[in-house]
């Protein structure tokens, strides 16, 4: 039988390939991706507790995050793309004026 | 399972709209001005700052004479109002008023004076005001992600100089790194108590004797995505580079009145629905506390640039804060009230210490490093004695508020059996005397090297603000009972 | 246990979305990276469904994997930084990185993995707040059960405590008070009965029972003190009611019973014919259900049921199940009443009895009416900020990637 535990399981090995992508990589794009990832982890974990409880509410929540998470994103690409402007990169590592 | 019968229970009736009347102002002067801002012509941004002042004094007056005293929910028990939220919301109001005043000059001179930057602004001041009266884990969530948005646009607006992509990059990664972890203990405490509301999450695990295995890791989750949001160490590498990197007005009003915003929510949910975890959260801020104060104080020894030395050392102050909230968590009454006296003085001290550098500052110069404020003692006297008495005070001498600020903390902790802290407490604001006193003496007994370009027009406003954060600091040092008074109303009502 | 398609579906997902996500992480080019992204959001999106989040499974497709990869993919072409020259792949931060990945991974994944072990995905009402039921239908003049589950009434462990609920009858507004007894000195289940009388008549509010007539509805509204949320429980007033348990286990004898005063025809006992259907394996049985006296209007019967994997025949008075199968009971006096149960085999422990009115709920549940109830009642403030908080990221985006500021004014 597949029961919440197989849900939540596979949403925290996500949710840790998320974390190890956004430790690893330097690529902004790559790390920003790596972030969604994580939330989207995070939602399958809401969902099926949700399922779990049979309250609705955890379900309204993932909504909520899906909306932020878009708003997180337009925010970040046009930094990135304000940045790439004026240095021709989106490496972090690259981008060190201050010490990181 | 809800059904269309049910929906009457649920929509909101008048009452709940009066309770919010401070955070529809806000959002009705952010919607103001941003339909002004299209009939001013484009360098008139000196109104739009003049609306924005009057805004948060609006918000700040009704959440401090008109709904002080309530206690009630609101939307659903979404929304908590009381003293304790209303004090945070007036905190909020007068920090970004400073704000204002010093951003209206700065952001001319920076050459991005636009609208927006006052919109985006106010919209800050109304996530910190969801997260101060949040009484459910989806509105913390949700202010938390206002704030956070607004702060990454304001801390890249001036996309002109380069430090400022990279400082809002930086925060936005990290940022959204931490939202990640507090999502994830958010989904691990809803899974295991089955709510979303902070009583309810509170009586559950009181209910239940204990914590299992997973409601602590979601609790530790949780604490990890606040440490972040309040630059505790070692979640803290994000502060020195964004601090330096944002425009300096917005530095100013991160590292107080977010940081105000960020302790507000952080100290709710650990009195209303951690209460029974008090065990385990303890033990964790408790050496959360001491390596933040250490790390913050070591690294603010080092460095060169104020902006960034003033960083490390609001990475220490939020280790002080964090001590009055292990004391509060252990029954001592003064531990809660020097929380929200503290966060009063640390506001006023920063918010005018950045308030001088911003009036300082000069466009693509580098003046923000300790050795070009050699001699502005006597080049620029009346900024030189402001800067020395919010340094003075930041370093917890007496007579001013930050000293009372420090002592009520360390009595506290004292008085709630925490001696060991109160004495690393003390040694750490010892040693922060010398880095404070470093830029004293650069300003008085150093010899100017070469002439340093400097802004030359004095903004009344710039220096009304800062004119404003002296008074406070002096008021809060003569007169401090009345101002823990003041805390002491807003704990009684609230948690 | 045999394999269901179920199982196979989820495993499928699962790894396609663990596969994919690596592919996020590993790929040197970040457009095979984003492309990666989107098959994990759509394994993702059918997992949602497999939980019954329908419309969260559609907004993932349309916001997650519509627009805001869309978003992402334009960003990348645009900066040309598919190929990120010069990151170094192997490097001590790369090994730490991937090290404390695994550890969380292990950590996390075996810590709810076993907390949760064994429990079904599907609700079971043991946890969470207050839980309010009622018999689901009624013939007029019956009495309906009416039961409560919450620890928060039980104010005093040592006494039986009672609570008060206020059920209404609809269309006439007729006000009873129920009182509700706990069970034991500290069970936290409280019961009682909600009596009616077969009236045509409107009743007084408050005379002990309700006056109703088919058709009618009594409804309570009962308030979680903690946290302002309501329960609600409904009772119909039907001309024909069909009861049956909501689980048996095989071998045992399946007792049906029919209300319906219309079919008390004679002053004798009638009698009134059912039949069950195994849905799974397609067995038909037809009951013939016997009046329990003269003119009381209630008929009972008991059907046997065997263990057993084969189908039997149809009408040979045994029904052939086994755990997990579900039995329908069908009265059909012309109105096409009818009511479902499902049967439980003792020796599968997991397939542990589906609760009283969980056939019926979890088709409501998920689904984009409960989830806009929820949205827009109880969750409108966020959802109000929420607004907010778009129209601020879409001005600090504009003006962050504005090509040009104004000239300072220095």
């Amino acid at each position: 039988m597949i029961g919440v535990s197989h849900y939540l399981a596979l949403s925290a090995i996500l949710f840790s390939i998320g974390v190890a992508g956004v430790l690893t990589r330097r690529n902004a794009l790559i790390i920003f991706m790596s972030i969604e990832l994580m939330l989207n982890a995070v939602n399958l974990s809401f969902i099926a507790f949700s399922r779990h409880l049979g309250d609705v509410d955890g379900q309204v929540f993932v909504l909520f995050v899906m909306a932020v998470a878009a708003a997180e994103v337009a925010v970040g690409l046009a930094i990135i793309i304000s940045i790439y402007r004026k240095r021709g990169t989106a490496n972090i590592d690259k981008v060190n004026i201050m010490k990181w | 399972m809800p059904s269309l019968s049910d929906i009457q229970f649920y929509l909101p009736v008048s009452m709940d709209f009066v309770m919010i009347i401070p955070q529809l102002a806000i959002l009705a002067f952010m919607l103001g001005i941003l339909l002004l801002d299209l009939l001013f012509s484009d360098d008139e941004t000196r109104s739009t700052a003049a609306i924005a002042v009057l805004g948060l004094a609006c918000a700040g007056f009704y959440s401090l004479r008109v709904l002080w005293g309530s206690s009630s929910y609101a939307f659903n028990h979404l929304l908590l109002i009381d003293n304790y939220g209303l004090f945070f919301n007036a905190l909020f109001c007068g920090g970004a008023i400073l704000a204002v005043l010093i951003s209206a000059r700065y952001i001319e001179r920076e050459g991005m004076a636009l609208g927006e930057y006052y919109v985006i602004l106010l919209g800050a001041v109304l996530g910190m005001m969801i997260m101060a009266s949040a009484g459910s884990l989806i509105t913390v969530f949700v202010g938390i992600e206002t704030l956070s948005i607004s702060l990454y646009a304001l801390a890249g607006f001036n996309r002109e100089k380069p430090v400022s992509g990279e400082a809002a990059i930086k925060y936005l990664l990290l940022g959204s790194f931490a939202t990640g972890f507090l999502l994830y203990g958010i989904a691990l405490i809803y899974g295991t108590t089955g709510s979303f509301d902070i009583i309810t999450i509170g009586d559950h695990i009181k209910a239940h004797g204990g914590p299992d295995k997973v409601m602590l890791l979601g609790a530790v989750l949780i604490l990890i995505g606040f440490s972040f949001k309040a630059s505790l160490a070692p979640f803290h590498m994000w502060a020195p580079d964004v601090y330096q990197g944002a425009p300096t007005p917005i530095a100013g009003f991160m590292s107080t009145a977010a940081k105000a915003a960020a302790f507000a929510v952080l100290f709710r949910v650990l009195s209303i629905a951690m209460p029974g975890l008090h065990k385990h959260w303890h033990a964790l801020l408790y050496v959360i506390a001491i390596i933040t104060m250490i790390i913050g104080n070591l690294s603010a020894l080092g460095q060169g640039n104020i902006k960034r030395m003033l960083a490390y050392s609001s990475i220490a102050h939020a280790g002080y804060l964090v001590i009055a909230i292990l004391a509060a968590g252990r029954g001592e009454a003064l531990g809660a009230q020097s929380i929200l006296f503290y966060l009063i003085a640390y506001t006023l001290m920063n918010m005018g210490a950045f308030g001088v550098l911003s009036a300082l500052a000069r466009r693509n110069q580098n003046n923000e490093t300790v050795d070009s404020f050699a001699g502005i003692g006597y080049r620029h006297p009346a900024y030189a004695a402001a800067m020395t008495l919010f340094l003075v005070s930041l370093a917890g001498v007496p007579p001013t508020a930050g000293f009372f600020g420090k002592f009520y903390i360390f009595l506290s902790a004292v008085r709630a059996d925490m001696i060991p802290l109160a004495i690393i407490g003390v040694l750490n604001a010892v040693v922060s005397v010398f880095y404070y006193l470093r830029v004293v003496v650069a300003m008085y007994m150093q010899e100017p090297g070469e002439e340093i370009e400097r802004d030359k027009i004095l903004w009344w406003p710039a220096a009304l603000a800062i004119g404003i954060s002296a008074a406070g600091i002096i008021a809060m040092g003569l007169l401090p009972g009345r101002f823990i008074n003041l805390a002491a109303s807003a704990i009684l009502s609230g948690i | 246990m045999d394999i269901s398609l179920m199982q196979i579906i989820f495993w499928a997902l699962a790894a396609c979305a663990v596969v994919a996500a690596l592919g996020v992480v590993l790929s040197r080019n970040a457009i095979y990276s984003a492309l990666c992204l989107v098959g994990t959001m759509f394994c993702l999106a059918g997992l949602f469904v497999l939980l019954n989040a329908q419309f969260l499974a559609a907004a993932q497709v349309i916001v997650y994997a519509g627009a805001v990869m869309v978003l992402f993919l334009f960003a990348i072409m645009l900066l040309q930084a598919g190929q990120a020259p010069g990151e170094e792949r192997f490097t001590v931060q790369a090994l730490l990185g991937w090290l404390f990945g695994i550890i969380l991974a292990v950590q996390i994944g075996a810590l709810v993995f076993v907390a949760f072990k064994g429990q079904s995905a599907a609700h079971t009402s043991k946890t969470g707040g207050p839980v309010l039921s009622a018999s689901q239908a009624i013939v007029p003049g019956a009495s309906a059960t009416v039961t409560l589950k919450d620890s928060y009434k039980n104010a005093d462990s040592k006494v039986k405590d009672t609570v008060e609920i206020e059920f209404i009858a609809g269309p006439t507004n007729e006000a009873e008070t129920i009182t509700l007894t706990e069970t034991g000195p500290d069970t936290a289940v409280f019961a009682g009965t909600a009596a009616t009388l077969a009236d045509a008549l409107p009743g007084k509010p408050e005379d002990g029972a309700f006056h109703v007539q088919p058709g009618y509805k009594i409804t309570a509204n009962y308030e979680d003190t903690r946290t302002g949320n309501y329960r609600t429980a409904v009772i119909r007033v039907r001309d024909h009611v069909i009861e049956m348990p909501a689980a048996v286990t095989p071998d045992a004898d399946l007792n049906v019973s029919v209300s319906s005063h219309a079919a008390n025809t004679g002053p004798a006992a009638d009698t009134v014919k059912i039949v069950v259907t195994n849905k799974p394996s397609g067995e038909r049985e037809a009951v013939v259900l016997t009046e329990t006296g003269p003119a009381t209007g209630v008929f009972t019967g008991a059907l046997k049921t065997k263990h057993g994997t084969v189908p039997g025949r149809n009408n040979d008075g045994v029904m052939i199940a086994r755990g997990g199968d579900t039995l329908t009971a069908l009265y059909q006096p012309g109105d096409g009443d009818k009511i479902e149960a499902a049967l439980t085999d003792g020796e599968l422990g997991e397939d542990e009895q589906i609760p009283e009115a969980a056939a019926s709920a979890e088709v409501a549940f998920g689904n984009t009416e409960s989830v806009a109830l929820a949205l827009f009642a109880k969750y409108l403030y966020p959802f109000e900020a929420i607004a907010v908080l778009l129209l601020i990221a879409m001005i600090g985006a504009v003006l962050i990637a504005k090509k040009k500021l104004k000239k300072a004014n220095d």
